[in-house]
């Protein structure tokens, strides 16, 4: 034998509730197959208020505007590539065949590197020209970019190849084409105590142990030692820079 | 007496993979979505790993419309070389249907200086449009090869850490034999007086390798390629041809004849064909050969207009 109750409730899309209530009265006998008697009632039921549905909703809209916010500015800070500091540039600002120059600095990097492991230290310019390597063999390069001349200075923790344009300085022709007369090739080892900054990778790096970095000036100077900033040297980002790799985070001072 | 037969025959069937295992170091299978980064990673590994070429030879990485045999061979992959700025426009809906995990991804435009497209204004034109887009030629080049297959081999060296010392060795080889052939194409250009000369190209791929070669290019007389010009376009072609004052035009080696012909014929202008390494079958030694024949070219092209030869 069973009995029971049933309850059953319709919700509209509105301010008003309209519920019906269905009382099942009597008992069904399977055996007998017949129906209870039903016994339905409609009544409306109105909202305890519509300004807290109001409020709910409004809270959901808002919460989906700063989500979508906070997604936009993720998108749009991952896609912009490199925030400069002030003593970069991008290598987009790099005039007439400066660019030229940047690539050769920047495809020799890791024949430095593996002419260090060989020679156990850092291989000077008559090591580099006898490797004939662009761009300290200038064969490889167009003729306005030969009158570059290369010197090394180096220390335990990083090596600096220092280039001027000594035709463009014998001439006096630096306002021609301002970014092309002193580069710096750069080359740190991440894991050495002391070293310029700032670099790309973390200090004492388990993952890069080299990082390069290639600063331009656009006259004719002296090599300016360790600090490049301060004396107004620029680094050069590439466009396409390796934003977003947490190995290749900039660490501008001892100990990042 | 079984136990015994069974042993020995484990053995036997162990001893040579193990053997092979030791020999070949890991095993990599490299996928490569252009035909110059083909060229490049067989001379970086040089058969220390497989390298597969994503699409068929003679496809055109433009249009190419991947099939579902393609996706299967993605699956197969320990690395795959892109071009990153959207020459391989085909591998993105690729990567995106199968979202391989551990599939090494190496981006071969990561890093490198590029040159934009659309921003560059030539002299005989006035301010054009500002939007800046990036030059997806990068394989187009010897100095800027140079640095994405020492990266490639960096890349795969902290894939296979066993072989990264071969693939360095390797690396260095082969850049030092595109080096060579770089340097002897600028001093055969220094011999060539280009003062005079103004060149334009139909499409802005030949930037990287003409401006390693100080060679100022006056005009892009067609921005995209692969594009059968109409007739408006080509009228188009010939009247900035005539503004720019070119005497060398370089065109791709598929760039129909009846076109050069017509160009040459309305503007007197020379017409070169350089190679766009992107046809033919996978070959180790194809970016080499057809760098070489697209700087002879050059070379030829400057040494007839300037009246060397």
């Amino acid at each position: 034998m069973l009995s029971a109750e049933v309850v059953l409730r319709i919700v509209f899309f509105s301010t008003t509730l309209k519920n019906v209530k269905c009382v099942v009265n009597g008992e069904f006998d399977p055996m007998e197959n017949t129906p209870p008697q039903n016994e339905c009632r409609v009544f409306l039921v109105q909202p305890k208020g519509a300004r807290r549905e109001a409020l709910a909703l409004a809270g959901v809209i808002a919460l989906i505007v700063l989500l979508m916010g906070i997604r936009f500015t993720q998108m749009n800070s991952s896609t912009s590539g490199v925030q400069l500091r002030p003593y970069q540039i991008k290598n987009l600002h790099l005039k007439s065949q400066a660019p030229t120059l940047y690539r050769s600095l920047l495809g020799v990097v890791a024949d430095v590197l593996t002419l260090r492991e060989e020679n156990g230290s850092w291989p000077g310019i008559d090591t580099l020209q006898e490797e004939v390597l662009p761009p300290f063999a200038n064969i490889f390069l167009p003729v306005d970019l030969r009158g570059f001349v290369w010197k090394r200075y180096q220390s335990d923790g990083w090596v600096d190849y220092y280039g001027i344009n000594v035709g463009a300085a014998a001439a006096k022709q630096q306002g021609g084409d301002p970014l092309e007369n002193s580069f710096i090739l750069r080359i740190i080892d991440l894991q050495s105590e002391q070293h310029p900054h700032p670099h790309l990778g973390k200090d004492n790096n388990t993952l890069m142990r080299f990082t390069a970095q290639i600063w331009v000036n656009p006259q004719t100077v002296d090599y300016p030692g360790e600090d490049l900033a301060e004396r107004g040297w620029k680094w050069i980002v590439a466009e396409n820079s390796m934003a977003g790799n947490t190995e290749m985070e900039l660490s501008e001072e001892p100990g990042q | 007496m079984n136990k015994i037969v069974f042993f020995f025959l484990s053995l036997l069937l162990t001893v040579p993979s193990a053997g092979l295992s030791a020999t070949s170091g890991c095993d990599l299978t490299i996928g490569v979505s252009l035909h110059p980064y083909y060229s490049w990673v067989e001379n970086i590994v040089r058969g220390n790993a497989r390298v597969m070429p994503l699409i068929p030879p003679g496809s055109d990485p433009h249009t190419y419309q991947p099939m579902p045999a393609d996706l299967k061979h993605l699956q197969n992959l320990d690395a795959l070389i892109i071009n990153g700025l959207g020459h391989d426009e085909f591998v993105d809906p690729m990567l995106k249907a199968t979202d391989l995990k551990g599939l090494k991804i190496i981006n071969t435009s990561m890093g490198l200086p590029l040159i934009p497209s659309y921003a560059t204004h030539y002299d005989f034109e006035g301010e054009g449009e500002k939007k800046v887009s990036y030059n997806s030629h990068t394989y187009l080049g010897i100095t800027v090869a140079v640095q994405q297959i020492q990266m490639i081999a960096a890349e795969l060296g902290k894939l296979c850490p066993d072989q990264a010392s071969v693939y360095k060795k390797n690396s260095r080889a082969y850049v030092k034999k595109l080096r060579k052939m770089l340097a002897a194409t600028l001093a055969e250009i220094d011999s060539i007086d280009t003062a005079t000369l103004r060149i334009a190209t139909v499409h802005d791929g030949y930037a990287y390798l003409f401006q390693e070669l100080g060679i100022k290019v006056s005009a892009v007389v067609q921005p995209r390629h692969g594009i059968e010009p109409s007739a408006r376009q080509l009228q188009d072609t010939i009247k900035r041809i005539k503004r720019a004052k070119v005497n060398i035009l370089f065109t791709e080696l598929d760039y129909e004849k009846r076109y050069v012909d017509i160009i040459f014929q309305e503007t007197g202008c020379r017409i070169y064909s350089l190679s766009h390494v992107s046809t033919g079958t996978y070959d180790a030694g194809l970016f080499e050969e057809d760098m070489k024949q697209n700087m002879a070219g050059i070379v030829q092209a400057l040494a007839t207009a300037s009246g060397v030869k």
